[in-house]
C-alpha cells in the first residue's frame, strides 16, 4: 500500500517524468494523511501537519488536492479499493461457500492488522470526517456485503435473507474491530475470521431440512 | 425602542415575537416550583428539542439556536446545563437509547424460553423504532456522525443489547466465542442503519423473521433458525 511513499525526491533536475513525480508526491501525502489522522484524529489534522509529515510544499499540496477533505477521501478510496481487491482475490481462491467467506474475512482483517494507522483512518476516523466520508464507508460496506451474500445464498437459497445476513456479518465484524483498532491493538485481528465463520456461518451447512 | 427619526408608521421593526410557550414549559412569574424542579423541566425540554432537531436536520446541521427556541429556554440556560452541542446530544442519545433498551428488556423478561424472549424483545424494539423515526435516526444513524465521544458512548451503550443475545448461551451446547453477543448487536445495528437511511423505518417490524433467523442461528442451529423464519413470515402482516 502506497509503496512509493518512501521514495526520496532530490531537488533539481533528476530526469524523472512529471507524472511520476506527482504520483510519488501523492502517495507520500496519502500515507502522511493516514499517519497524521491516526495520531491527531481527523479534526485536529491540519494541512500544516500533513505537509510537515509528507515533506512537501503547500504549493505542491494544492496542486494535488483542494482541501483536507478531498485528500482524506482520496486516501480512503485508495484503501477501500486495495482492501476489496485483496478480499476478492482471497474469496476467489476459496473452496466452497464457507471457505470463501472465511478467506475473505481473513484478508480484510489481516490488512487492518498489518496497517494499524490506515485501519484507524478507515475504521475509526472515517466517521468523524464528514458526510461524504460516511457515504464512502457505507458504499464500502455494501460492496463487502454483496460479495458475502453470494455464498450465503448458495448455503441457504433465500435472496432477501442472504443479503440481510451478509450485511449482519459485515456489521458484526466492524463492531468487533472498532475497539481494538481504536486502541491500536490489531495483532490478533485476522484470527477472528475463523471464529466468526465457525459460529455464524458454519451452522448453515448443518441444515437438515 | 422608539421609531427611528423619519420612519413611516409601520416601518419599524416588529417587536421580537415571543416564542409560543410549549405545553410542558413552566409559565413565567410565580409558580411555586423549587429551583431544582425548574432546572429539571428545562433540562428535559432541551434534551427533547435536541433529539427532535438532530432527527430532523441531522447532527451537523442541527443548531443550538433552534434547540433553545423549541425548548423555550435562553442560551444562558442551555450552557448552564450542557457544555456544548455535542455534550447535549450525547446525553439526549443516552436517554433515548436507554428507553429503547428498557422497552426491549421489559418485553424480553416477560417470556420464559430464550427464543421467545429474543423474539419478544426484538419485536418490541422494532416497533418502538417504527413508531418514533426521530429516535430511530438519532440512535442508529446520527450518533455515528456526532464525533468521537458520541461514537464511544454509542459503542458502550450498545453493549446493553448484547445481554439479550448472551442470555442465549445458557440454552445452547454450541461452543460460541465470547464476542458473539456484541457481534450480533453490530450486525443488527448495521442492518437498522441501512433501513433507516433508506427511509424504511416504518417497515422495520417486517424484518423480524430474518433478524430472528440470523440471531438464533449461532445459538440454536439452522433448523430452529429456519423455523423462526417460517413462523415469522407466515405471520408477517401484509401491509402493516
Amino acid at each position: 500500500m502506497w509503496d512509493q511513499a518512501n521514495i526520496k525526491l532530490t531537488g533539481g533536475p533528476h530526469g524523472i517524468p512529471r507524472h511520476v513525480v506527482s504520483g510519488i508526491q501523492r502517495d507520500r501525502l496519502l500515507r502522511a494523511m493516514a499517519r497524521t489522522v491516526a495520531e491527531f484524529g481527523y479534526q485536529e489534522t491540519t494541512v500544516r501537519r500533513l505537509l510537515a509529515r509528507a515533506g512537501l510544499s503547500r504549493r505542491t499540496y494544492y496542486e494535488l488536492f483542494e482541501d483536507k477533505e478531498e485528500c482524506f477521501l482520496a486516501a480512503y478510496d485508495e484503501v477501500a479499493e486495495h482492501v476489496m481487491a485483496l478480499v476478492e482475490e482471497a474469496f476467489a481462491a476459496g473452496d466452497g461457500p464457507e471457505d470463501r467467506i472465511e478467506r475473505a474475512l481473513r484478508a480484510y482483517l489481516g490488512f487492518w492488522a498489518q496497517e494499524p494507522d490506515i485501519a484507524r483512518m478507515c475504521v475509526v476516523e472515517v466517521l468523524a470526517a464528514g458526510p461524504a466520508a460516511r457515504a464512502r464507508r457505507a458504499a464500502a460496506t455494501d460492496r463487502f456485503a454483496e460479495l458475502l451474500a453470494e455464498p450465503l445464498l448458495e448455503l441457504r437459497g433465500d435472496r432477501r435473507l442472504s443479503e440481510l445476513s451478509a450485511r449482519g456479518l459485515v456489521g458484526g465484524v466492524q463492531e468487533l474491530i472498532y475497539g481494538p483498532i481504536d486502541a491500536g491493538q490489531t495483532e490478533g485481528l485476522a484470527d477472528l475470521a475463523e471464529a466468526v465463520v465457525a459460529s455464524q456461518v458454519a451452522p448453515l451447512a448443518l441444515l437438515e431440512t | 425602542m422608539p421609531p427611528r427619526k423619519g420612519a413611516r408608521p409601520g416601518d419599524e421593526k416588529p417587536a421580537r415575537r415571543r416564542a409560543r410557550r410549549r405545553p410542558d414549559q413552566i409559565p413565567g412569574g410565580r409558580h411555586g416550583l423549587a429551583p431544582e424542579e425548574v432546572a429539571e423541566s428545562q433540562r428535559g425540554r432541551i434534551l427533547r428539542a435536541m433529539t427532535e432537531a438532530v432527527g430532523r436536520d441531522g447532527y451537523q446541521a442541527a443548531r443550538v439556536a433552534d434547540v433553545i427556541a423549541h425548548a423555550g429556554v435562553s442560551r444562558k440556560t442551555f450552557y448552564e446545563h450542557f457544555e456544548d452541542k455535542e455534550h447535549c446530544f450525547v446525553v439526549a442519545y443516552e436517554q433515548a437509547l436507554a428507553r429503547l433498551l428498557s422497552v426491549t428488556i421489559e418485553a424480553f423478561e416477560a417470556q420464559d424460553e430464550w427464543v421467545d424472549q429474543l423474539r419478544a424483545g426484538l419485536t418490541a424494539l422494532l416497533h418502538a423504532l417504527a413508531q418514533d423515526p426521530t429516535v430511530a435516526r438519532v440512535c442508529f444513524v446520527e450518533v455515528l456522525a456526532a464525533g468521537p465521544t458520541a461514537v464511544a458512548t454509542r459503542n458502550e451503550a450498545m453493549r446493553g443489547f448484547a445481554y439479550v443475545y448472551d442470555a442465549g448461551r445458557l440454552d445452547t451446547d454450541a461452543d460460541l466465542p465470547g464476542f458473539t453477543g456484541i457481534s450480533m448487536v453490530g450486525g443488527l445495528s448495521e442492518i437498522l442503519y441501512r433501513e433507516i437511511v433508506a427511509g424504511q423505518t416504518a417497515d422495520l417490524p417486517k424484518l423480524t423473521p430474518e433478524l430472528m433467523y440470523m440471531s438464533v442461528l449461532p445459538f440454536l442451529g439452522a433448523d430452529t433458525a429456519a423455523r423462526e423464519l417460517e413462523r415469522g413470515r407466515r405471520r408477517r402482516p401484509a401491509g402493516d
